[in-house]
């Protein structure tokens, strides 16, 4: 009887399961392909030049965070004061590296050090010094010295150092399209309501990068990295989108994000606690506007706008993805109180679910899903033909989303060039649910007992770098 | 409902025909898709090398129109080519349009106005106000912008009955056109009943550089309209035209305004240096709670370099909130005047100020 009792609600599960996640990936799809069309038909209309000249343009605080970036952090500067936008200021923060990333920095952009006064109203570890450089044509350049904090305290020292209206949080390393201000600045100028926007992150491993530009679009040679290709479109360009659409989106990823920077302050900045600090500030700020019962949106730019170097071994893509499951569980501890409750709108009625269920809770109801068909397979009360039936299905609905996004992407950006890139794409998404998708759930399996042991370290990465400069750091991860 | 839906999952025949029914479906959708990618692909690729074949020739040719005079044989030899290239296809038009659009803003005199004839002679004009008549919002609104960017003033009457639509971004091109095009460029703002957002107002302002003033309207005279957005625009509209003359009446808004509008016209009356407001300001700063207004009156007063305001800077100078504390002693550095005494934290923030680390 009770051997019954369980096999039932086992059922009932599968069933509100399947049909949840089914349904919510069919409307994320359909949503994100509409409202990325919507958007190219404003885009055509909007001639971007007229801001460059204008003195309405927003003031923009540009913060990077480096931790030992010793190697590329000259270039990297460079590359972040050469933006198209007229209004706006570089704050990099050093954090405590161990390598030559300061002296490098002071000698190649003259810097010296400046009294200042920072507005600490985010508790930060010690700030050392202010730096400025005595070169007028890189006035735009502010460099903090400060003690080791980890990510979310060197973004926290910026915000407090920044007088701008908004702050872009990006990841050092990433390229940054020359265009990226003035299209991220849009959607706060077009509605007073935006609090936030965060601008697509696409891989960049094999494109060729020139002076920290990127100047053309490669499909990655490395296997892994071509599935991440197809991983970030789906990320980005189908489901936040859609999420995006429906006011929904819970994570702007820390690799590129512009926010109202007094909000930020009022929130009480960056979690330090948290290895998902990305999304922890983009939920804070939404429940505390929740809260007050105040509009607010935060959007997504579908342009590629920024390019990361994605991992390429089996080791560092796990410790990746073992701390995006980790920072994801930690964030949705940490806002439990949303889950269902009306006063939080979308996020509570719709997005906390959704990242619950389907985004946290997916890897263990596959783990365990496929314990349990296997036992009754064993057992013969599940037949080989309804096991196989229902695998295949699962296969060709992936299958079809991972298209649909391809097809979203050749409509609108069309960036990887060619036939054959796009059937090396589908290719890639043939074989995911075969190579990528069992690993990535390991990965996030093996994060969730990590964070039981209590490892709380962003782990040590590996970059090749894209002038094939390969260094052994630890070093900041964009989480998207 | 629930009952039916668990007695069909347990009927497994049932069951494997709709998993074998539903796996066919995606994956024929897949190919299908897939399919959709190729096609646009080649498509794309066929347009590229179409262009890369046709561009050079037509680059040559409308180097020429811009450069020759109009009735020489070069400037019509030229027309002729590109005539016969727009033959081809409707794509090939859409490129020498974008083209001429493109090289025309960045001309000025002959060369301009031998762009500007060619516009109508290749019949462009024609093809932009054809799509005035399409049924599709963004072909409308593209027909709109190349009028307006090829500066066809006489298209003023057609483009104003687009302020109405039903879409709201090709009423918003329609605005932006006449900013440009029309003999009284904002007398739209009149019937405006939506939200001007800021970049609609900076694209506005993009347009009327170099306008005379006489051509504009009172922007005072929008100071009391029922859209907020408008009543923005206007005062920031009277600080760009420097319409000192409007004074008086942004001091009287000060009374009568919400709180955010009020930190709008202390920024205005900041801007236009105007020292008749410093009373009604400092009165405002001493009443209100709300820190953008006291932020705002902070800076006027140190922009407006009248010391009178100095024991209101005095006030805030230990004020609880730093951003408040930071205006005042901005303030007080532009006014010469030294509150910093023992107070370690204030002589940091004025030594953070004047070597101006953050403006």
């Amino acid at each position: 009887m009770n051997n019954e009792i369980i096999h039932s609600i086992g059922e009932v599960f599968f069933i509100f399961f399947s049909f949840g996640i089914v349904s919510s990936y069919l409307t994320l799809v359909f949503v994100s392909f509409f409202s990325v069309k919507k958007y190219m038909k404003k885009d055509r209309l909007t001639n971007y030049k007229d801001l460059l000249g204008s003195e309405m343009a927003p003031s923009i605080s540009l913060i990077a965070p480096a931790y030992n970036e010793g190697m590329t952090i000259v270039e990297n500067i460079k590359s972040m004061l050469s933006l198209e936008y007229n209004n706006y200021d570089v704050i990099v923060v050093n954090d405590g590296s161990k390598d030559d990333t300061l002296p490098k920095v002071i000698k190649a952009y003259d810097l010296e050090e400046v009294p200042f006064y920072v507005n600490g109203k985010v508790k930060t570890a010690s700030i050392r010094g202010i730096y400025k450089s005595r070169n007028k044509a890189f006035r735009k350049l502010t460099f903090i010295d400060k003690k080791n904090g980890g990510k979310a305290d060197a973004l926290n020292a910026g915000i407090n150092v920044s007088s701008s209206r908004l702050v872009t949080c990006i990841d050092v390393d990433c390229i940054i399209e020359n265009d990226a201000l003035q299209r991220m600045v849009k959607p706060f100028m077009e509605d007073a309501e935006t609090i936030a926007s965060g601008g697509v992150v696409r891989i960049a491993n094999s494109c060729v990068v020139e002076h920290g530009k990127l100047v053309k679009v490669n499909l990655p040679t490395n296997r892994l990295a071509r599935f991440q290709v197809l991983e970030y479109l789906r990320a980005f360009l189908m489901s936040r989108m859609a999420w995006a659409k429906m006011n929904g989106l819970l994570l702007i990823s820390g690799a590129f994000g512009m926010f109202d920077r007094k909000l930020v302050l009022r929130a009480g900045g960056y979690n330090t606690d948290t290895v998902g600090e990305d999304m922890e500030l983009v939920v804070r700020m939404r429940s505390l506007l929740d809260k007050e019962n105040k509009k607010y949106k935060v959007n997504l730019i579908p342009d590629p706008l920024c390019w990361t170097e994605g991992p390429t071994t089996n080791k560092v893509l796990g410790k990746q993805r073992n701390r995006w499951a980790r920072g994801t569980f930690e964030v949705l501890k940490e806002h439990r109180k949303v889950f269902l409750n009306p006063k939080y709108k979308v996020m509570g009625i719709l997005s906390y679910p959704f990242w619950l269920f389907f985004e946290w809770l997916a890897p263990f109801v596959e783990g365990f899903g496929l314990i349990y068909t296997f036992s009754h397979l064993f057992f013969g009360t599940i037949s080989w033909k309804y096991f196989l039936g229902f695998t295949i299905l699962v296969y060709f609905f992936s299958l079809f989303i991972s298209t649909f996004t391809l097809y979203t992407e050749e409509i609108s950006f069309h960036k990887y060039k060619g036939v054959k890139s796009q059937l090396k794409l589908f290719l890639a998404a043939v074989l995911e649910p075969f190579i990528f998708h069992p690993r990535n759930t390991w990965w996030s399996l093996k994060g969730h007992w990590d964070l039981l042991k209590g490892i709380k370290s962003w782990g040590e990465m590996t970059r090749e770098g894209f002038a094939q400069n390969t260094k052994s750091v630890p070093t900041y991860q964009p989480q998207s | 409902m629930m009952a039916s839906i668990y007695d069909m999952i347990k009927d497994e025949d049932a069951m494997i025909v709709a998993f074998a029914l539903f796996s066919i479906l995606f994956c024929l959708l897949s190919l299908a898709l897939l399919s959709l990618i190729i096609i646009s692909k080649i498509k794309r690729n066929k347009n590229e090398s179409v262009k890369n074949e046709f561009w050079p020739k037509s680059q040559k040719a409308l180097a020429l129109i811009t450069i020759a005079p109009m009735d020489s044989m070069e400037y019509k030899k030229s027309i002729f080519f590109l005539k016969k290239m727009m033959e081809q296809s409707r794509k090939v038009v859409q490129w020498v349009l974008d083209e001429i659009v493109k090289q025309q803003a960045n001309l000025s005199g002959e060369s301009k106005t031998n762009l500007l004839q060619a516009y109508k002679v290749l019949k462009l004009k024609e093809y932009s106000l054809k799509k005035l008549k399409s049924r599709r919002w963004n072909v409308v609104a593209s027909g709109i912008q190349e009028l307006e960017r090829m500066e066809q003033h006489d298209c003023e009457q057609r483009i104003r009955k687009f302020l109405h639509a039903k879409n709201k971004d090709l009423r918003k091109t329609a605005r932006l056109a006449l900013a440009s095009l029309a003999e009284k460029p904002l007398d739209f703002l009149e019937h405006v009943r939506e939200e001007v957002n800021e970049w609609e107002q900076m694209s506005i302002k993009y347009r009327l550089r170099g306008k005379r003033k006489d051509n504009l309207p009172d922007f005072s005279g929008y100071y009391l309209h029922s859209e907020p957005s408008v009543v923005r625009f206007s005062i920031s509209m009277s600080v760009y035209f420097n319409c000192f003359e409007h004074i008086p009446q942004l001091i009287d808004l000060l009374a009568t305004g919400a709180e955010d509008l009020q930190v709008t016209v202390i920024e205005a009356l900041s801007k236009l240096e105007a020292f008749q407001a410093i009373e009604a300001i400092e009165t405002l700063a001493s009443e209100t709670d709300h820190q953008p207004i006291v932020c705002a009156a902070l800076k006027f007063l140190g922009n407006v370099g009248c010391s009178e305001g100095h024991h209101v800077i005095e006030r805030f100078i230990h004020d609880e909130d730093v951003e408040v504390r930071m205006e005042a002693v901005n303030a007080a550095i532009r006014l010469d005047l030294d509150f910093s005494d023992e107070n370690n934290d204030l002589r940091r923030m004025y030594a953070h100020h004047q070597n101006h680390l953050i403006s």
